[in-house]
């Protein structure tokens, strides 16, 4: 389940980078099925005011992503 | 068994063009069919094909069978069930062939099911003209499907994807695929067996879909509850870890088929992609984003203002003229003034809705088509999850501004029951263009127009002070629905925002007719029915009452020498203080003597409850100045007005009191009729009108009580 209390990412606009693993098996599923595995390419494209959200591309797909869900994501920058 | 026609089923991932497609074979042959238990919308259409009808179902879009949102629980439901009205005979299964790798989960699941598929491959031109390319028959073979390439937006070989249907229709068996895609590991297929003994609808053949039961008996409708006890032992005793099995065998099927995919299409990399990109760098910007969204919702509200009035204004005027004819040709009686003063007029009260309705549609479906609302949605959800919404409700809000009717249809979008509620129940609070009239009216009590404080006109900025309270209101309620209302409210958003593209003319058109048809029929009978009932309280009153005020009146006319229009006006505001509503007002008088109000304002309370521009009317009848509708000349009369004890019945408290009650009274019988449509009970429309009505009164009595 999503831990309600695990702080966002500090990631900033423009990184870029590959997703290592997701922590949530939740989350890991929901974007397994849309095609994004451990491996994808993954680049940060806004980052909301008070880190409230993520606008990610990965692997070529635009995604939005609120700060928990973001946060299970593991990312070799 | 009953004869049915063949059921075809479109299915996809979300923005795979599945609608577009959907429109095009079925033209306006459709409707939203009601699946028990969800809010989802699914359509439902009819095509011919050869000499047969085929049934369309429109499938919500999901990218795979494991449900993470009430859509895909529809697919799922549907797909898992051989037993349900709209489980397919085929499957049109629609890919975006853009971006064909993340699209093709679902096709290989559908497969196992044992459907009978085709793969349409949407958004060919797109592909062509970004110069990607792709070997059909290679991945027909390999995937031991029919492919064809179409593209919905330019109806681009759609004559060759009904030749495949038409195959279908006649040969479904044909279009089967023995081979599983994917080989089920000997745990899952341990589980699927034991389950299938379970059910008494799939055969030991369909061990897929046996094992979909697995992974979800506790998602789907259609279950006994003594077979999801028994399923749950069964997960149980296996030491089955759905989530573990669900990963594994996405990643498996995904290994099969992406080495595919890259042998079979070539791709270069699309300009259009870039264009979203360069866009995106300022629409979804932190602070350039907003404000280019309160930009172009400025706009959208000008247009609603600037375009409705002329339509509106019509459809006023051939209502009353309607009436005004009807009336001279019918013979005078009961029956004349029902058609006239409650049958027509009711319906005017309807249609006038339509051309607001139709802009604000016509004018969010094209920031949808051209995937701007999913930008909005990403921007404003931070901010609206702290009152229990979603970065969809932020369309809703601000479209209340113009009509909580249109406003409260919009929510449809909004994934999560609990967050779309919420919506639904706060977006009242938004002061509406129907409340303008009434403001005008009784801002003058409170402030002589010629006041101002520096540049600012006193007046205006009273009038934005009505704004922010019904903002401030819709808020904070908002904020107590969050934590009173059951249900899981954060659902998991992580959703795909869809490469810009110009919008389908005829997706937008088809949302405009739908939204306007939908409002006329549904919310319409029950307005029309309160018309009538509001109609009779109006002209009917205690036995005799009325001819002796009619009576009355005209003998006081005579006395004054009055002309025959102000006679007629007397008359008018007599008979309406002897009607029921007259009775009802002084009835409820003790309930909004605290509030400052007398029975004449009870009675307009009562007849606006129909809409509240209706109160001006109802104050210009009372002071028997029915013929005029100068809100000047309303607000003089009302000014004169005294209490029997000499002191004027619109004192500042009042009129502070008035207004109040105003902003945050569900006064719009309108709205509640499509609260109930949209929530599916009278329930929450009941629960609207009674916080509403308590913040009103509280509101009013708290002002007034203080003032006076």
């Amino acid at each position: 389940m999503v831990d309600l209390h695990r702080t966002p990412p500090t990631w900033k606009k423009g990184q870029c980078g590959r997703l290592v693993r997701v922590k949530d098996p939740r989350i890991a599923s929901r974007l397994a099925v849309m095609g994004i595995l451990p491996g994808s390419k993954v680049y940060v494209m806004q980052v909301k005011a008070w880190r409230g959200g993520y606008y990610m591309k990965i692997d070529g797909k635009n995604l939005a992503l609120r700060a928990r869900e973001a946060a299970a994501l593991e990312i070799d920058f | 068994m009953m004869h049915r026609p063949f059921t075809l089923a479109l299915v996809g991932n979300p923005n795979s063009g599945k609608s577009s497609l959907f429109n095009l074979l079925t033209g306006l042959r459709q409707k939203v069919a009601n699946f028990p238990g969800v809010t989802v919308d699914v359509k439902v259409g009819r095509m011919r094909v050869g000499t047969q009808q085929v049934r369309v179902v429109d499938l919500p879009g999901a990218y795979s069978l494991y449900p993470n949102a009430d859509d895909e629980r529809v697919v799922l439901n549907v797909l898992a069930n051989p037993s349900d009205p709209n489980y397919p005979d085929g499957v049109v299964y629609v890919a975006d062939l853009t971006n064909l790798e993340k699209h093709l989960l679902l096709l290989t699941q559908l497969r196992d099911l044992g459907l009978p598929v085709i793969l349409a491959l949407n958004m060919a031109d797109i592909a062509w003209r970004e110069g990607l390319e792709i070997d059909e028959q290679q991945l027909a073979r390999r995937l031991g499907v029919p492919v064809v390439c179409i593209s919905a937006r330019e109806a681009f070989h759609i004559e060759e994807l009904r030749q495949l249907i038409e195959q279908m229709v006649q040969q479904p068996e044909t279009f089967r695929v023995a081979r599983p895609f994917y080989r089920l590991s000997a745990k899952e297929e341990a589980v699927a067996k034991q389950v299938a003994q379970v059910s008494q609808l799939c055969g030991g053949d369909h061990l897929y879909c046996m094992l979909l039961w697995a992974h979800h008996y506790e998602e789907l409708l259609f279950l006994s509850d003594a077979q999801r006890q028994r399923i749950a032992t069964i997960v149980q005793q296996a030491g089955f870890q759905s989530l573990r099995h669900q990963i594994d065998e996405t990643m498996a099927r995904y290994d099969a088929f992406l080495p595919l995919i890259r042998e079979v299409v070539k791709r270069i990399d699309g300009a259009r992609a870039s264009l979203t990109d360069r866009l995106d760098a300022v629409l979804t910007h932190k602070v350039a984003g907003p404000i280019v969204f309160f930009v172009i919702m400025l706009l959208v509200f000008q247009a609603i203002y600037a375009w409705a009035e002329v339509p509106m204004s019509w459809i006023e005027h051939v209502f009353a003229a309607l009436s005004t004819t009807l009336k001279q040709h019918l013979p005078k009686g009961w029956a004349t003034d029902l058609l006239t003063d409650g049958v027509v007029s009711g319906l005017g009260g309807i249609l006038v809705f339509i051309p607001q309705i139709a802009i604000l549609f016509f004018l969010i479906s094209i920031l949808e088509e051209v995937g701007y609302m999913a930008r909005v949605v990403y921007l404003f959800d931070r901010v609206l999850q702290v009152f229990g919404m979603n970065g969809r409700s932020i369309v809703a809000l601000i479209s209340g501004g113009a009509c909580a009717i249109p406003a409260i249809m919009s929510t449809r979008t909004i994934s999560s029951w609990k967050e779309r509620l919420i919506t639904i129940l706060v977006t009242p609070f938004i002061s509406c263009s129907a409340r303008i009239p009434v403001y005008a009216v009784l801002v003058g009590f409170v402030v002589p127009a010629q006041v101002s404080w520096g540049p600012f006109n006193v007046q205006g900025l009273v009038f934005m002070g009505l704004y922010v309270l019904g903002i401030l209101a819709a808020l904070l309620a908002a904020l107590v629905f969050k934590y009173v209302l059951k249900g899981q409210g954060n659902s998991l958003l992580l959703f795909e925002l869809p490469v810009y593209r110009p919008p389908q003319w005829r997706n937008v058109l088809i949302t405009v007719y739908e939204k306007v048809r939908t409002f006329v029929w549904e919310a319409g009978r029950i307005i029309m029915v309160i018309s009538v009932v509001l109609w009779f309280l109006a002209s009917y009153g205690p036995s005799g009452a009325l001819e002796q005020a009619e009576q009355a009146a005209l003998r006081q006319a005579q006395m004054q020498h009055l002309s025959a229009e102000q006679a007629g006006d007397l008359v008018a505001a007599q008979k309406i203080k002897a009607s029921w509503a007259g009775v009802m007002g002084k009835a409820i008088e003790p309930l909004i003597q605290p509030l400052g109000f007398d029975w004449k304002i009870g009675i307009a309370l009562i007849t606006s409850f129909a809409a509240r521009e209706v109160f001006v009317g109802t104050m210009a009848t009372i002071y028997s100045i029915g013929s005029t509708e100068d809100e000047l000349t309303i607000r003089e009369y009302m000014t004169r007005d005294r209490r029997p004890d000499g002191t004027p019945v619109f004192s500042l408290a009042t009129a502070l009191s008035l207004l109040l009650f105003y902003v945050f009274a569900m006064q719009c019988m309108s709205t509640l009729a499509v609260v109930r449509r949209e929530t599916g009970s009278w329930r929450w429309p009941l629960v609207q009108f009674v916080l509403m009505t308590s913040v009103a009164w509280l509101s009013s009595f708290a002002v007034y009580q203080l003032l006076s």
